[in-house]
Parts: structure tokens; sequence; C-alpha cells
């Protein structure tokens, strides 16, 4: 029975815990069960109280019977990335410094997931302060792919991934600086959200890049996806780079036809080093859009999209420099070796030339939505440029030699946090290794709806969000 | 050779002008290029595309003015 309630969809659970006919306690114990029995051979749980959850899980239920229903996600059991805080509990950002961090404040997301009725039961384990994108973490556990063990699942949300991938949660929010949720939503087969920066309030999430952050879900399905970006879209008066724009109606999105969506399709830059496999096989999800209904269309990508990568690269590291200098000088033993060397670095960028990369995002995101959204409505690109590969073979302490690869794998991700535009990751088959691939789905600002009607509308006529990596 | 040289300078800039100590454990900070490799020539190359009026705020207006016309409402 409780394998049978793990199963469901965030969506579903949130529908049956309505109508009574499942409890927030059973969906509460079948994800603590599931977390008892996988947790530990992932490591994607970075504290879970059972005691705890069940007894929210309890108070829902009571709730509920008594006619009083907080909100759709009502009893919904989730879990999130070690950076959300919540006043008075823990928050270790992957970290041995924040290892023992009680925030005084809690979060807007799940203030706002709190206000929905969504139970927060366990914290999920992370690269150290968010920032590196394979999910190694050297000074805490680094969470396993589910499909295989033996793999990375991505970084920076590599608890959430892995967790949500093998049903011990109904679904987490993760944050993406460079691609810290959609690398780990590809590598683990799952459904991931880059919101619009400004879409959704990074108040009280720990901050890696203040220019670059954005926080948003994962889950397995683009409806689940859709339900939570919902739930905590919109502006937040205490974070003042939070968007004033309405949040439109997700849901009723997803069922509006696409036809006669164009979708571009880049002739230039998106594929360049990308390994013939995987292109392969985000090509072929062209296929199955098309069926569907859309218009695919050519576009060239400006040039100056090939300076945006190591822009992304400086931005992130002196804003990350900016904030953990005290650390970096009164504790650099406690970071691991790769955070503190690349965090460090940040320390000698130029005053100047970090101005000049932020002052060109202005002129770049102009050129490139012309030339875009001109033309579509949507821009289809992959996510990573290689098949996963091994926790071994990526480990830069053993291997220093993947260096080259870990700098090219944000070819396709780090200029959309750049440009600050929406992107929509969706699982698209399975290399030949048996891990999982995706591709991106990248919408003008603000239409997060448009890629949730799209990702829907692939998602419906394709099995791969359906698949279980473990029993 | 050139590489301890290298990380000696490194270490004396980080102490006189970020005032990190001048004994930094493990590994010791990147060496930027290797991270933000040819970024200085990047940005050389994209400054003749700098509006000498531009600053970075104007990136949020921009992502509003791009944004689906039906969400900005009376403001588009």
């Amino acid at each position: 029975m409780n394998q049978d309630i793990a199963d469901l969809t965030l969506r579903q659970i949130a529908e049956a815990i309505d109508d009574k006919k499942i409890s927030s306690v059973e969906a509460t114990q079948a994800c603590l069960d599931r977390m008892a029995r996988h947790g530990p051979a992932l490591d994607c749980i970075a504290d879970v109280e059972p005691e705890t959850a069940l007894a929210a899980a309890a108070t829902a239920d009571a709730e509920l019977a008594a006619g009083d229903r907080r909100g759709p996600l009502h009893g919904v059991p989730l879990a999130h990335k070690d950076m959300y805080y919540r006043a008075g509990r823990i928050s270790g950002c992957g970290s041995k410094i924040r290892a023992d961090f009680r925030p005084t404040e809690t979060s807007a997301i799940l203030e706002r997931l709190d206000a929905a009725g969504a139970l927060d039961i366990a914290r999920l384990n992370m690269v150290e302060f968010a920032l590196g994108v394979t999910g190694h973490n050297d000074v805490m556990p680094t969470p396993r792919n589910p499909w295989n063990t033996d793999y990375i699942t991505g970084g920076s949300s590599s608890g959430p991934g892995s967790a949500v991938a093998a049903r011990l949660i109904y679904g987490a929010f993760g944050s993406d600086t460079g691609g810290s949720i959609r690398f780990p939503a590809s590598c683990c087969g799952v459904v991931g959200m880059k919101p619009t920066y400004g879409r959704t309030s990074r108040r009280a999430a720990m901050p890696l890049s203040h220019s670059l952050d954005t926080l948003g879900p994962m889950t397995r399905t683009v409806a689940d996806n859709a339900l939570l970006l919902q739930a905590t879209a919109g502006h937040d008066p205490r974070d003042p780079t939070s968007s004033r724009l309405p949040v439109p109606d997700y849901m009723a999105e997803l069922e509006r036809s696409v036809g006669g969506l164009k979708i571009g399709v880049p002739e230039n830059y998106f594929y360049d080093p990308v390994e013939d496999e995987v292109a392969a096989l985000v090509r072929a999800s062209l296929d199955v859009l098309t069926a569907a209904g859309v218009e695919l269309t050519p576009v060239t990508i400006p040039g100056s999209i090939t300076a945006t990568n190591a822009m992304n690269s400086l931005i992130t590291a002196t804003e990350g420099a900016s904030l953990h200098q005290k650390w970096l000088q009164e504790r650099p033993g406690d970071y691991g070796r790769q955070t503190f060397s690349r965090m460090s670095s940040g320390l000698y960028t130029p005053a100047t030339r970090y101005l000049q990369a932020l002052r060109l995002r202005p002129a770049i995101l102009a050129e490139f939505a012309e030339a875009v959204f001109g033309v579509a409505d949507v821009l289809h690109i992959p996510v990573m440029i290689d098949p996963v590969p091994t926790i071994a073979e990526s480990d830069l302490a053993a291997n220093p030699g993947f260096l080259e690869r870990i700098t090219a794998m944000g070819h396709c991700t780090r200029p959309i946090n750049y440009l600050g535009l929406p992107s929509l990751t969706l699982p698209c088959g399975f290399t030949a290794n048996g891990l999982p691939t995706a591709f991106q789905l990248v919408g003008r600002p603000f239409d997060e709806a448009t890629l949730y009607r799209a990702g829907h509308a692939y998602e419906r006529d394709t099995d791969w969000t359906a698949r279980r990596p473990i029993s | 050779m050139d590489n301890v040289s290298n990380r000696a300078a490194m270490t004396t800039w980080l102490h006189r002008y970020q005032g990190m100590p001048e004994t930094i454990t493990g590994d010791g900070p990147t060496d930027p290029s290797r991270t933000t490799g040819g970024i200085g020539d990047l940005l050389q190359a994209r400054l003749g595309d700098l509006d000498f009026d531009s600053e970075p705020a104007q990136f949020l207006r921009l992502l509003h003015d791009l944004a689906p016309v039906e969400l900005r409402g009376d403001d588009a």
C-alpha cells in the first residue's frame, strides 16, 4: 500500500488527501518508509524527524476533517534543499561552517508552502553552499543517483534531484544560479523549473549570487511543478528584486492546446560541445512536440551568447566571495577544497570587470530576445553536454583533468541565468549508460505558463517521467 | 617553478588587497584564469556594445518590458 501511495504524483496525492481517500498521515508515512529504506544508500537526506512529520500530518488530517483546508497542497509532504531557512531549525547549506546555523526567520518560499498547506518533513543534502555542478560535496555526504548509485546526481540541488526521482518525496524546492536545478533534474530524470529572475522571492534562502540566484521546484511531472510554482510565485515586498507582475493560472494553462506554438531550434552555439548521443535524444524530443502540434522554426543565436557562460561564472564567484570573505579568511579549513578554491577566486575580480559584466546584461538580453522571441515563443535546447558521468570520474581530487568538462557543463545553462530567463527541464530518454538526459524549454521573461503548456504536451505523449529508478 | 612563484604572488596580492591570511591552507585560491579564463578579453571585445549610460538596474526593467503583454496590463 505504501509503495502505491509513494508512486502517486504530487497532484494525485493532493487530490487524494482532499477527497479523504488517503490521509496525510498515510502519505507522510509512505515517504518516511522510503526515506528509511533508500535514504542511507542515496545519501540525499540531511535530516528527518519522523515523529514531528507525522504529528504535522495528523494535524493536517484533523484540520481537513473539521472542514479547514489551508490550500491546494493541504497535507502533502515535501522536503527541500537544505538552504531554505525555517526559524529555529538548522539550515546547514551543505557545509561544515553552517552545520549548526539556526536562522531566526523563515524563507518566503516555505512561508507560502506552509500557507498552501504543505508539510516540510525533511532537509535535503546539497552541494556545499550551492557552488558546484556535479553534486560532489567534500565536507558533507554526496547524494547518489537513484538510477545508478555510481553516478552523479548533478548539482547543486543534488538531494532534491535524488529524493524526488526515488519517490522519497512528492516534490522539492532547489535553487539555480548556473544550472543547479536543471543539472540534477536532467541527471536524475525529473522535471525542474528555473523561473525568471524575480518570479519567486529569494528572501531567507541562502544566497550565492544575488544577481543570478533563482528558486524553483523539482517534481516528477509538469503538473506537479506548476502546482508548486503557483503556490510560491509572486511579489514579496521584503525581496526588492521580486517582480510585481501578476502570476498567471499555470494549471489552467496546462490544458491549452499547443497547436501553432512556435518552438525555436538553435542553428548555432547550444549544440556545439554536446556529445552525439545526448544531442540525438534531445533532437528526438522535437518530433514528439511536432506531433503534438507545435511549429519548429530555426533560430540564429547572437554571437554575444559566447561570453555569457564566463560572465555568469565571474559574477557568481565575485558575489559569492563578497558574501563568504569573512569565513574564507577565518575558517578556510572548514571549506571543502573545491569550494574554497572556486569561491576565493572571486576575490581577484577587478570591480570594473564585475560591473561591466552586469552592465552588459541588458544589451545582450535585448539582442537575444529579438533574435529568439522575435520568431519563436519558446527555445528548445539541451541541458547537459555529456551523458551523466560517474562520481569517480568527475571527482576533481582524483581526476583533475575532468575540470575542463565541468567548466563546459554550463554551456547550455549558465547563459540562461545571465539572461534571467525561465527554463523548464524535461527528461527525454536514457543514454547507453542507463542514465537519463533532458532538454530545456526557455521562454520569454515571466512566461513560465507557456513552458508548462509545452512541457505538459510533451509529457502526455511520452512515458519518461513515469519511469521509476528503484522499487 | 612558475606555478610556485605565481601562487606566491597571488597570495601576496590577496593579503595586501583583500586581507586574506598569508598562509592559506589546502590548494589555495583557484587561479582566476582557470574559472573565468578569457573573461578580460571577452569583456574587452564587448566594451564597444556598452552604452555609456547603461547601468545594471536596467536589466530588471528590460525583463519586465519583455514579459507577455497580458501580464503587463496597463503598463504594457
